[in-house]
């Protein structure tokens, strides 16, 4: 049981790394093209998620390190959703008539640096009981995808069809509650296990929705 | 397809690229009737007289633009703006633009 499950979160860990990663070059692309500073948050926030899901990964090919993988998985996640929400944030703000800087990416990613340079240099027993820090970014991360869905939704509503984006991000949002479950009782294996299958799904259903968009436009 | 090009007029600042895809837009619209003209570009755009020759000049040294015997668009520049039109069809579905 524990070998199985063990090596399915381990190569779905790798599996979500490879979609996040395919996210943040696409998307990438398009910020070469469009050139808006703001865009950048989006290539930036799915390769900070790619890194921790290697990380997570890491925890099960090297058990070692298991106590700093894991840590570096969760403060990832979290500024990797932080990051994709500031996008939509500073997306807003640009309709507003101002113009936004690199600076303020730099900003935040120096910050983010900072917390897992922290993370690393400490050791785990100088750091916050996991499970609680575990707990409290997943309920961060739920506000941050609820921002992008109602920031997606604002911005699609003349669309009458439901938005592939907006499943896609639903996914993840149902892989953060499912994650929080897991976080307050650790009883909940199912929990656990349905968070990795439904962030597959969703990384891979928004995939596969920006090459078949890039192909057909 | 991208935003309206008058949607500069309501005080939101565009981007180089999007001057560019603006531009590029005019000019290939002029192209199916007697041709471009830098004033009716200008028009088109909304941008002062110096600053468009000024990003007609460099649009004309990245190849998307010909400025000699009439200002004309090139296949690069028609490419960039299927390119720029594919991207921003793709962020607008993620509610990004």
């Amino acid at each position: 049981m524990y070998s199985l499950t063990a090596e399915f979160y381990f190569f779905g860990a790798f599996f979500s790394a490879g979609l996040a990663f395919s996210i943040a070059y696409l998307m990438l692309a398009s910020f070469r093209t469009v050139r808006s500073q703001y865009l950048l948050g989006f290539p930036i926030g799915f390769t900070l998620l790619g890194f921790a899901y290697v990380f997570y990964g890491l925890a099960y090919l090297m058990p070692f390190l298991e106590d700093n993988s894991t840590w570096f998985y969760l403060l990832l996640d979290a500024y990797g959703f932080a990051f994709l929400a500031f996008t939509y944030f500073f997306g807003r703000a640009s309709q507003a008539s101002t113009r936004i800087g690199p600076e303020r990416w730099y900003l935040l990613l120096t910050a983010s640096a900072g917390v897992v340079a922290v993370a690393v240099v400490l050791s785990a027993s100088l750091l916050p009981e996991f499970r609680a820090v575990d707990g409290f970014l997943r309920v961060a991360n739920l506000i941050f995808i609820g921002y992008m869905i109602y920031s997606l939704n604002r911005a699609l509503k003349a669309e009458a069809e439901l938005s592939t984006v907006v499943l896609g991000f639903t996914f993840l949002a149902i892989e953060q509650y499912s994650l929080l479950l897991w976080a307050l009782d650790r009883a909940f294996e199912w929990a656990f296990l349905f968070a990795h299958l439904i962030r597959m799904t969703g990384l891979a259903i928004l995939v596969a929705f920006i090459i078949k968009e890039f192909r057909r436009a | 397809m991208a935003m309206g090009r008058g949607e500069s007029k309501a005080g939101r600042r565009r981007e180089r690229s999007r001057i560019f895809y603006d531009i590029l837009q005019s000019i290939i619209d002029q192209e199916s009737g007697d041709g471009a003209k830098i004033t009716r570009v200008q028009n088109e755009v909304n941008l002062p007289s110096d600053r468009l020759r000024e990003h007609l000049r460099e649009m004309g040294e990245l190849g998307l633009v010909r400025l000699e015997r009439g200002l004309a668009s090139t296949e690069k520049g028609r490419a960039y703006v299927r390119e720029y039109e594919r991207i921003t069809h793709v962020l607008k579905q993620f509610g990004l633009l």
